[in-house]
């Protein structure tokens, strides 16, 4: 991934993201993608934030909500899309879906439908990187829900003891599925468990590109320099449900509201207008693009051909 | 055995809350505990109403956190309490083996026969409903093998209810496999508790000519298959086994005694799958001398569940292809069928 | 991307088509949809059409030839494109066994011990056991299934032809349909009632022995030459007969329930041979008979048997019965026992056979007797000593006086 200091470019994968999950929902109405999809939408700011500060080299892991991690990282829409519509162009020739989107090759280690399934596979990208004396990082992303989950304790801990060269990225949104962080917490933040390991740990407002950026560039160096570990944990807030079957009986319609208001991409560009470097309301010509990009990718996804059915017995073993 | 008491049509999926209410009326110490089950009414709404009737004690939201809660409840059992412990998808499992393998299923017999275990682990397995690799297994098998612990399958919403409120009485832990494909199935079931003993199958179509046996939602291909395979003159005799573990190998040899042919419609894949032992039980003993024809085993392929509808649809048993499979196992040439 | 040009499943239970012509050759460009070949199944012809846009490469299968369903056909490639490595063959459903008698590695599978000729035989393991069950070889049952597999239905049908074999066997062979029905007469109805009787119901076993004729014979002349009537040779031998069984009483009496019926005299019967079928009139109190009552007694007898005239008490009370069909040509014969009685005599003529006496062959003449006795009251050594009794008579029948 080519790392990018272009603040347009920014905000223009913020709208690429937010573009591609609200398509996708929409086609999953239509009944054109099947199975289930979970959407990234009110979270942009923390994968472009943190993936923005990383050099070419790093990898990430993704969660089940990995649409924007992919984007961020800077995969093909046309490919992701192929990858939805279970195409044998898509990213895993139509065999991963939604959740198990994946680049390995470029460093994007995968989407995964495991809440938590991915912090090991993190943690031994790092590992393997301090052997080698690589000066690469791994960053960990995951949920509030994964939190509550043993391998949270168990991969915090081996990152800290070993000094890792990890970050922990937790995008607290508030819910694991209708499990909201005040049941399933006894402490309010979740940063505050990182002392427990023995690592830096810090909140930052999720829905703020430059303050996640700013909080994550932090971390990367930190672990770059080798010094080990951080725990991020950015407080944002997903608009759409925990997936397509969500009905949201767990919340308000007010709350989702509340949290529209501090959209992550609207401020950033207010902040980009503000510092000249786009014009009023410029950010809707760039919204337009980017809804036009993605409908465009999946025009030309719909037309690729179908994966032969004996792919499907493929791949099993190297 | 069918219960006289009155019975309407209702789903697989309110045969299970049915089960799980009836049974927490008349148990103070059974309790329902797993992720989403309180307010939200379960990722398949199967607890729908349940945590207005009985409360936020008796009907838990728990955390992410599988190893924990299902451990929990194996310790709350150990002391006499009735835990149910649902596990959202079946696939997940993996995050709670260690307790259910090593504790759960050993407890009473490393405690040299002190101690009981009687938690109910509910769980929706099997795909078709396109959600990949990590949320589409049926991973039964694996359990089959553990010794200490139960497994249940049921097919209808009759047997899901009478297996829940048998599995619930069990002394034993008891995986309890659902089938999300099944859930909104309709089906006659009696009003009020009864029971379906665990370890008996029951044969839901006679036949002569092939004995083909099932659990779960292929159990129905079974029976589609059949009633194609009559149509031709085969008459298929469908076993459901209903019970996994302890598996009901007599009812299975009976059949195969009339019939001669033995093939196992299973969903999961064939390495390794529960059909092996199917089939292995009725090669190891006198049935062996009855057979005319090889075994055949209609099982997904030894793939990982593809996302493509079509591919999961190519790996995945059909009622196609049991027929496909009675038709090779008799080799039907004319005349052929003995 | 290459595409693979495979032969299709046109019809349900298609295996194999025939390649009629190829409509292209190997370096053909090609656009998709164009037909390439024309094949022919049972029922019909259909042509193939190329899947893709490209150039034909690695065209197999000639006209003529008979090809799978499945089988790779050609490959459509890109301009300058490699073709693609074939795919690794899947495991077929039923993996042919390489060697039967060899142990497989990871054991379990059924060793099948090879026949005699080296061919193994493939059975069921239901067909095994109805073929055990029956006593059938299983290695000569014709098998039904594939490479001659042997199925249940096999052995079940093997089994049915086989009785039905057998049943064939036992059915009574057919007899042409008869020229004419002639209706047998009381004596002959009664004759074989009682023969078939005796025949089942008692245990006959024979001693034949040539009784040396040839001073009975003298006798026999010479009496010719006196008496009026002249005695025939049935009578005298009757006489010797009558004399010798007094003797022994076991051939005289009657085997019944357990116990041996003695009888104070002899009362021989002399078969005779009438139109009506053979009778027996029976000689009352034959033994104490002298040669001069005997003859005439007997002539009577056989006339009147020959008229259909005897009395009934004159064919019933027999002890013994002599048959003679010397003068029928018999050498010997064995004749089933008169019922109730233990024993019966049968001669045959006269025969001129040669003797070895005192260094060299001279003739002499024998008659055959065959004593058929009843084995419930006499043994081969009570015949055996009549028949040796009875020859001394024919010998001295001196003593006969």
């Amino acid at each position: 991934m080519k790392k990018t200091t272009d603040r347009r470019d920014l905000l223009w994968k913020m709208l690429l993201i937010r573009a591609f999950d609200e398509k996708v929902n929409e086609l999953y109405a239509e009944g054109k993608v099947h199975g289930t999809a979970h959407f990234y939408v009110g979270q942009e700011a923390v994968a472009v934030g943190v993936i923005s500060a990383l050099e070419e080299g790093d990898v990430i892991t993704g969660t089940h909500r990995g649409h924007g991690h992919a984007i961020a990282f800077g995969l093909e829409i046309d490919r992701m899309a192929a990858e939805l519509l279970g195409k044998a162009s898509g990213y895993c020739h139509g065999k991963g879906g939604s959740m198990h989107i994946a680049d390995v090759k470029a460093g994007m280690l995968g989407a995964n439908g495991i809440v938590g399934g991915s912090m090991g596979i993190a943690c031994g990208a790092g590992w393997a990187f301090k052997r080698r004396r690589e000066e690469r990082v791994a960053v960990c992303f995951f949920g509030d829900g994964a939190v509550q989950e043993g391998i949270f304790n168990e991969t915090l801990n081996l990152a800290a003891v070993w000094k890792l060269p990890v970050v922990f990225v937790c995008e607290n949104n508030h819910y694991a599925m209708s499990k909201s962080v005040e049941k399933a917490f006894a402490i309010d933040r979740i940063s505050k468990r990182a002392a427990a390991y023995g690592m830096p740990g810090e909140t930052v407002d999720g829905m703020d590109l430059q303050e996640v950026h700013r909080g994550a560039s932090e971390a990367i160096e930190r672990a770059r320099r080798g010094e080990g570990p951080t725990l991020i944990e950015a407080v944002t807030y997903r608009y759409l449900g925990h997936s397509k079957s969500d009905a949201n009986l767990y919340r308000t319609r007010e709350e989702i509201e509340e949290w529209r208001e501090r959209d992550p991409i609207k401020r950033f560009a207010s902040a980009l207008e503000e510092e000249g470097v786009l014009e009023e309301e410029g950010w809707k010509g760039m919204e337009r693009e980017a809804l036009e990009r993605i409908d465009e990718a999946f025009e030309r996804a719909s037309l690729e051909p179908e994966p032969e059915p004996e792919t499907a017995l493929e791949d099993v073993y190297a | 055995m069918r219960m006289s008491m009155p019975s309407r049509e209702i789903s697989y999926r309110e045969a299970v809350r049915e089960a799980m209410s009836e049974a927490m009326r008349e148990d103070e110490s059974v309790f329902l505990m797993g992720e989403d089950v309180g307010v939200y009414g379960g990722a398949f709404g199967v607890s729908r109403g349940m945590i207005e009737k009985f409360g936020e004690e008796r009907v838990v939201d728990a955390p992410l956190s599988e190893a924990g809660f299902v451990g929990l409840c194996a310790g709350a059992a150990l002391m006499g309490m009735r835990p149910i412990a649902e596990i959202q998808f079946s696939d997940f499992i993996t995050h709670c083996i260690d307790q259910l393998v090593n504790q759960a299923a050993k407890t009473r017999y490393m405690f040299g026969g002190e101690g009981k275990v009687p938690i109910v682990v509910r769980t929706p397995g099997g795909a078709g409903t396109g959600a990949a690799a990590q949320h589409s297994q049926s991973l039964e098998a694996w359990f089959v093998h553990v010794p200490g612990l139960k497994v249940v399958m049921p097919s209808t919403p009759y047997d899901a209810k009478g297996l829940l409120h048998a599995a619930l009485d069990d002394p034993n832990p008891v995986i309890f496999y659902e089938h999300k494909l099944l859930y909104g199935k309709k089906g006659d079931v009696p009003e009020g508790p009864y029971r379906v003993p665990l370890g008996e199958a029951r044969v839901s179509r006679e036949g002569d000519d092939v004995t083909a046996v099932a659990a779960g939602l292929v159990h129905h291909f079974a029976l589609e298959a059949a009633d194609s395979l009559a149509e031709e003159g085969v008459e298929l005799e469908v076993v459901d086994l209903r019970t996994l573990s302890p598996m009901d190998h007599a009812t299975v040899a009976r059949s195969v005694e009339k019939t001669g042919k033995l093939i196992v419609v299973e969903e999961d894949v064939k390495t390794g799958g529960w059909g092996a032992e199917v089939i292995s039980r009725i090669v190891e003993n006198g049935s062996f001398y009855a057979l005319d024809r090889a075994p055949a085993r209609v099982a997904a392929e030894d793939v990982p569940i593809p996302y493509n509808k079509n591919l999961e649809a190519y790996i995945r048993p059909s009622p196609e292809k049991v027929v496909d499979a009675v038709h090779a196992l008799l080799d039907t040439r004319e005349g052929v069928y003995s | 991307m290459a595409r693979q040009l495979k032969v299709p499943t046109l019809e349900m239970d298609m295996e194999e088509v025939r390649i009629v012509r190829w409509l292209v050759e190997e370096g053909s460009e090609v656009r998709k949809g164009d037909p390439l070949l024309e094949i022919d199944t049972d029922k019909t012809s259909f042509e193939i059409e190329s899947p893709a846009d490209g150039v034909i490469r690695d065209l197999r299968g000639e006209e003529g030839e008979t090809v799978p369903v499945g089988a790779t056909l050609a490959y459509v490639t890109e301009p300058g494109e490699d073709l693609p490595e074939e795919p690794e063959a899947k495991p077929e459903e039923e993996p042919e066994p390489a060697q039967e008698t060899t142990r497989h590695p990871q054991g379990s599978r059924t060793e099948v011990p090879p026949r005699g000729d080296g061919r193994v035989v493939r059975a069921s393991p239901a067909a095994r056991r109805a073929a055990a069950e029956r006593g059938l070889p299983i290695e000569e049952i014709p098998g039904s299934g594939p490479h001659g597999r042997v199925y249940l239905s096999d052995v079940l049908e093997m089994d049915y032809e086989e009785s039905a074999a057998e049943v064939e066997v036992v059915k009574e062979p057919e007899f042409p349909e008869p020229s004419a029905r002639e209706p047998l007469s009381r004596t002959r109805r009664i004759g074989a009632e009682r023969t078939a009787r005796s025949f089942s119901e008692i245990p006959h076993f024979y001693l034949t022995r040539d009784l040396k004729a040839d001073r009975l014979l003298e006798l026999l002349d010479r009496l010719r030459e006196k008496m009026e009537p002249a005695p025939s040779l049935t009578e005298l031998v009757t006489l010797t007969v009558a004399r010798t069984l007094g003797a022994h009483p076991r051939l005289n009496g009657r085997y019944a329930d357990g116990e041996l019926e003695l009888n104070p005299q002899v009362n021989l019967g002399v078969a005779v041979a009438t139109e009506e079928g053979l009778v027996v009139p029976v000689v009352k109190g034959a033994d104490a008979l002298s040669l001069r009552d005997l003859v005439p007694t007997i002539k009577d007898l056989v006339q009147r048997a020959w008229g259909g005239k005897l009395a009934p008490e004159e064919l019933s009370g027999g002890t013994f019965t002599l048959s003679n069909l010397g003068m029928m040509g018999i050498d010997s014969f064995n004749a089933i026992i008169n019922p109730p009685e233990a024993a019966i005599l049968a001669i045959g003529r006269v025969r001129t056979v040669p003797q070895w006496r005192e260094g060299e062959w001279v003739p002499h003449r024998v008659i055959s007797a065959t004593l058929s006795i009843d084995h419930r009251a006499a043994d081969g050594a009570d015949g055996s000593r009549f028949l040796e009794d009875l020859q001394e008579c024919f010998l001295d029948w001196e003593l006969l006086l």
